[in-house]
């Protein structure tokens, strides 16, 4: 049960997530506020890809920085920590998809509410901001659509650009195996996403 | 290139991509100038250029979280997903704070239910789990372990160290996978603590008959220290 792989990944920006999070260990909490606006809109697109609904998304996004932020003294300072923060963020989303799944499969109106993105770029042209809100849309309907042990994998590597290495790491599989459900979920993605030919 | 041999090569490419997972710049540039002028390839690639741009071979280093000021000076912009939640970070952040205080003051209630609640059941566990190595007047010297040969860390988190992490220290000198710590505890107290392993995996001590539910879905133990009151039982 407990195949745990010691990989620790050197990151190079310019405060690191490991100085911040020690910093909020030390007391500084308004440190742990950059941890937020660095994860945020990866997690928010994880939680959508997820649950197909913004207003779980939002709900499960609070969730998940309160449990990280609770849980942060756990964190091994030395480990590799963005591994972690999807750790705890995929066990709080599995356990709300879980309940979720039990009471009845997604309904159309989840899947209408996927095309509710928000709209973060103001300003753009209005045509090309209503392309990349469908494209998004479509990217995150497709990623839902997926069964479960490739749509987590897809949520992380292409919607977080996560490496092989640390989804190996977080999810406790292989790289072997994390690339092998990433090459079946290119082919079902291709096959899906090229039938969008509905609109003229 | 005529029209429909440009179609074919983009096809060629994205069954390229979906074999490989890897694509060149100048193959995606190809395929995003294509589809730009041809609509049918368009509305057959474009949903699936999100993906084909994440497996550019050399757009980032691996392993690098991608920052947001990189990503929209980055070239390839076109299709990089940008959905952002409505909520602020200082929204979310008064939140974390404001979860967190109440956290702290249920965990203090929670004891307090606890220790009444379990009072009765909770010597049994207390034998079965943890060894008292020395004892005083008011406190005890507790083991705790747990056999977990792969782990690479262990520590024990719980109301007595305020969720803290206290590592455990392999035992002996040979491999056995068995980790221990000794921590002393107040007499008469009843404490719930988890093993974390690896500073991720929580578990309730798997030697522990009494357990109770916690916040968050999972399982705590729970350990009374015997003092007085069982004394008289």
């Amino acid at each position: 049960m407990l195949i745990l792989l010691g990989v620790t990944l050197k990151r190079d920006h310019k405060q690191s997530d490991l100085e911040i999070v020690n910093k909020t260990l030390q007391g500084d909490t308004s440190a742990f506020k950059t941890i937020i606006e660095r994860y945020q809109d990866y997690l928010y697109r994880t939680a959508l890809a997820f649950l197909g609904n913004p207003e779980e998304a939002e709900d499960a996004l609070q969730e998940i920085f309160i449990n990280v932020y609770r849980y942060l003294g756990t964190f091994r300072l030395g480990m590799a920590f963005r591994p972690w923060i999807y750790t705890t963020a995929l066990n709080h989303l599995k356990k709300i998809y879980r309940k979720k799944k039990k009471n009845l499969k997604f309904s159309a109106r989840d899947n209408e509410m996927l095309e509710s993105l928000p709209d973060n770029s103001r300003g753009s042209d209005p045509q090309i901001l209503a392309e990349k809100k469908e494209t998004e849309a479509a990217v995150l309907r497709a990623v839902h659509s997926l069964q479960d042990d490739l749509k987590v994998v897809v949520t992380l590597y292409y919607l977080n650009e996560m490496s092989t290495r640390e989804i190996s790491e977080t999810l406790n599989l292989s790289i072997e195996n994390i690339k092998s459900r990433l090459y079946r979920a290119r082919k079902i993605l291709k096959k899906i996403l090229g039938k969008n030919k509905t609109r003229l | 290139m005529k029209g429909d041999m440009a179609c074919k090569k983009v096809e060629t490419l994205t069954d390229l991509w979906a074999e490989n997972g890897i694509l060149t710049k100048d193959e995606y540039n190809y395929i995003l100038a294509h589809i730009k002028s041809c609509g049918g390839c368009s509305l057959k690639f474009s949903h699936l250029m999100p993906f084909i741009n994440r497996d550019i071979n050399d757009r980032f280093t691996t392993g690098t979280l991608p920052e947001k000021d990189i990503l929209s000076s980055q070239k390839y912009t076109d299709f990089h997903l940008n959905g952002s939640p409505n909520l602020a970070a200082d929204s979310i952040m008064n939140n974390v704070l404001n979860a967190q205080n109440r956290f702290n003051r249920n965990k203090r209630l929670h004891r307090v239910i606890s220790a009444a609640a379990a009072v009765v059941i909770i010597f049994l566990g207390s034998i079965f789990l943890s060894s008292y190595i020395q004892k005083s007047k008011t406190e005890v010297l507790v083991k705790f372990s747990l056999t977990a040969p792969e782990a690479r860390s262990v520590s024990v988190v719980g109301d007595f160290n305020n969720w803290q992490p206290s590592p455990l220290v392999p035992e002996g000198p040979g491999k056995n996978g068995i980790w221990e710590i000794k921590i002393k505890l107040k007499k008469g107290r009843v404490y719930t603590y988890n093993f974390l392993i690896d500073g991720k995996t929580w578990i309730p001590d798997p030697a522990s008959p009494v357990k109770v539910k916690d916040d968050f879905g999972g399982e705590s133990s729970l350990i009374h220290i015997q003092g007085e009151i069982f004394k008289k039982l």
